[in-house]
């Protein structure tokens, strides 16, 4: 789907500071406890024997084919034309079924108990950034669609080889 | 909530039995009932599936919702119970339910999964998932599930 | 501690409809003035739960939906005792029967319906004869039953069906007059209604199908004197009218909301003029197979609309029609389901089943690639996932159907499993 909107995250640029999930809450009107983008955190075992932090956001991937929504039991989520996938919270029973197809945990239960999760942003301007890509003070987060993120990430691609850089695997796109 | 994984499930029923046991429910009266389909893989091959429904103590339940006598009703812990002496046995939670989870009693009385409260209590696992034998079951909370999940997909992505 | 005049939430009726939209109203604005009138004294109670009380299922006080705590915890008025008979809805004020005059910023009109008293018994107030449909009713059914004695219910309905029930399961002996030939006729199909009828008759309910009643007198010592259609006569304590209802628009005649099957309502059931909703009993809500307007008179369906209606007070545009006709009907264990419309008959595929030992029965109607009603005697674990799935939640794919249709007995493996 060409012009869909999804957010890219680059693993090798997020540094893990959180910035992300605090303007998303700001900006969401979030209360305590769920997190609709939430920075990951995994310790590796490099080669020299020494230990490196690998950092990545996590949030909703909107995905084409959602298991959230055939999965949930009242029809209380629904995609639209742009793919977002967004739920209605006065059909919502908070049984937690999405959370249990989600693949990502991207589902998240407020302090009523029902399912709220990341809009991508839907009352902005849908050519204005997320929050969370706004705020991302180093642009670990790009927001765009699949086409244009592609075309982005050949060319880093390309730029890498040709400044003679080893090129280390990005992630999949 | 308890969590079913169905890759794990094997279809022995063990979680009914406990079930039963622990609450001294008697016939057609269960907190869980696993069902099972069968379906074709891509080599041709019958498989079986299985999958346990189980009440999921929704934050805003139907069957609370429904209950013409308040009956049913939801503690501070967010737990969903049934005060049996107060059911009319009308049958409409379990028809509001939509995973039909309420079953009813020889009294007609309904009876649901309690989440085994005296066991978390007493700290232990209720009896379903403490009675799978291939740890099928887990009592896991949404926050806890959607950590679990995010956190074993960046794993994934960094023994790539 | 009136509350403002202006912003007031006023809810008619303090039945299923009326306290859901109470609680819905609570969940969204915890400081809005609301004020439930109820037209019956005392507590709000269920009546659904009334043939439970009069069989000795539940005692009297297990009835009761809300008590005064929960009314002063929450700060909600309940003015019982008071029916409303007047509406202005230029001054936005309702008349009660006391005199007392309401003002409103938003009205709920959740007065439910009243049930039809045929014009034969108008001249014939003679105690022990009644309907089911309030407390008084139920208080007066008990204490004249409660040495014994013999009962007919007039009617074959679902009220008719559970008051029967009731006095059956408390050991009375009991005579269903059906004027049609069979009971439950407007939702279920004769197979479903004869093994329903079986289980009443070995309860020991005599149904007479086919016939209607020609004359009512009263005997000396008070017995009632019935002479049906037929010819046959009985002699019972207390005969049970229970011929239907209509809805209870009475005191809206001067208003443009009055309508004799209801009130029309929109898809946020508001009514015609803005700032008045209607939710429960009489409100014409589009059917979610149909997409005809009516009245829906279901615990069920007063409980979402009520629901509706109250978020939709509160300043919410929550889309609240298409009800669905659901009814359950238990026997001591032994039940039958009605969801949907199981009885429409143009371009139907209509696919029933019967197990071995005659006891259980479903029947499934389709149309145009949609389940749009379904009838479930006996094993009722699945009944849950019918509702749902009329209303197109999972979708009916042609799979799911023919899985349904190999798996009658248990439906959830095809929704659950592809």
């Amino acid at each position: 789907m060409e012009g869909t909107r999804v957010l890219y995250f680059d693993m090798e640029r997020c540094v893990g500071c959180h910035a992300c999930e605090t303007a998303c809450k700001i900006e969401n009107n979030i209360s305590i406890g769920p997190k609709w983008i939430e920075v990951v955190q995994h310790d590796v075992l490099k080669d020299d024997g020494t230990w490196t932090m690998k950092f990545m956001p996590m949030n909703c991937r909107h995905c084409a084919k959602a298991p959230c929504i055939p999965a949930c039991p009242t029809g209380a989520i629904e995609q639209g034309a742009d793919r977002v996938v967004l739920v209605n919270s006065r059909l919502c029973i908070g049984c937690a079924e999405c959370l249990q197809a989600c693949p990502f945990g991207a589902p998240q239960f407020g302090p009523g108990g029902l399912m709220e999760k990341c809009t991508l942003c839907a009352h902005r301007d849908p050519e204005a950034p997320t929050a969370c890509e706004q705020f991302c003070p180093v642009g670990a987060i790009r927001s765009g669609r699949p086409q244009e993120l592609s075309s982005q990430k050949r060319k880093q691609c390309l730029f890498i080889a040709a400044a003679g850089v080893t090129a280390r695997s990005t992630g999949e796109a | 909530m308890i969590v079913f994984n169905p890759d794990r499930c094997v279809g022995c029923y063990a979680c009914q039995v406990a079930c039963k046991v622990e609450r001294g429910l008697p016939a057609g009266a269960c907190g869980i009932t696993v069902l099972s389909y069968e379906s074709l893989d891509g080599g041709g091959e019958r498989r079986v599936h299985y999958r346990a429904l189980l009440c999921h103590h929704c934050a805003d339940a139907p069957c609370v919702r429904i209950c013409p006598v308040r009956a049913v009703t939801r503690d501070k812990n967010g737990i969903i119970s049934v005060a049996s002496e107060k059911c009319i046995g009308c049958r409409l939670c379990s028809l509001s339910c939509p995973h039909s989870i309420p079953s009813f009693n020889d009294r007609q009385q309904m009876t649901k999964c309690n989440l085994c409260i005296e066991r978390i209590e007493a700290g232990l696992k209720p009896a379903c998932v403490a009675g799978c034998p291939v740890a099928a079951l887990e009592i896991e909370a949404p926050r806890e599930i959607s950590v679990r999940k995010r956190r074993g997909l960046l794993r994934k992505r960094c023994c790539l | 501690m009136r509350p403002e005049k202006k912003e007031r939430m006023l809810i008619l009726g303090a039945g299923a409809a009326g306290l859901s939209a109470a609680d819905a109203i609570r969940s969204v604005n915890p400081d809005s003035p609301v004020t439930i009138v109820s037209g019956e004294k005392g507590l709000p109670y269920a009546r659904m739960a009334l043939p439970y009380y009069i069989s000795g299922k539940i005692p009297v006080k297990g009835i009761f939906t809300g008590m005064r705590r929960d009314f002063s915890g929450r700060k909600i008025e309940y003015i019982p005792g008071d029916p409303a008979v007047g509406l202005d809805t230029h001054r936005q004020k309702v008349l009660l029967r006391s005199g007392l005059a309401l003002e409103y910023g938003k009205l709920l009109v959740a007065t439910g319906s009243v049930p039809e008293y045929p014009d034969m018994l108008a001249g014939l107030d003679a105690p022990g004869i009644c309907n089911l449909w309030t407390l008084k009713d139920a208080l007066q059914i008990k204490r004249r039953i409660e040495h014994g004695g013999a009962i007919a219910v007039w009617g074959a309905g679902f009220v008719a069906f559970m008051a029967a029930k009731a006095l059956a399961m408390h050991g009375r002996k009991v005579y269903l007059i059906c004027r049609a030939n069979r009971i439950l006729r407007r939702v279920l199909d004769e197979g479903a209604a004869g093994l329903m009828e079986h289980a009443l008759s070995e309860k020991g309910v005599v149904c007479l199908k086919d016939t209607n009643v020609e004359h009512i007198g009263v005997l000396k010592g008070g017995k009632k004197h019935i002479v049906l259609d037929g010819g046959r006569e009985l002699a019972v304590d207390v005969l049970i009218v229970a011929l239907g209802t209509r809805p209870n628009t009475g005191f809206l005649h001067e208003t443009p909301l009055a309508g004799k099957k209801g009130l029309e309502v929109d898809e946020y059931l508001g009514t015609r003029i803005p700032g008045i909703y209607a939710a429960g009993d009489l409100a014409l809500v589009r059917d979610c197979v149909t997409g005809e307007r009516i009245a829906h008179a279901l615990w069920s369906a007063a409980v979402r609309e009520g629901r509706g209606a109250g978020l939709n007070m509160a300043g919410d545009r929550h889309q609240c029609d298409l009800s669905l006709l659901m009814n359950v009907i238990d026997l001591g264990g032994y039940g039958a389901v009605s969801v949907g419309h199981p009885l429409l008959a143009n371009n139907t595929e209509v696919y029933q089943f019967a197990d071995k030992a005659g006891k259980a029965y479903r029947r499934l109607v389709f149309q145009d690639r949609r389940l749009i009603g379904a009838i479930i005697v006996g094993r009722c674990t699945d009944t849950g996932f019918f509702p749902a799935l009329i209303r197109g939640v999972p979708e009916l794919t042609q799979a799911r159907k023919q899985k349904i249709l190999r798996f009658p007995w248990n439906i959830a493996p095809a929704l659950l499993g592809l």
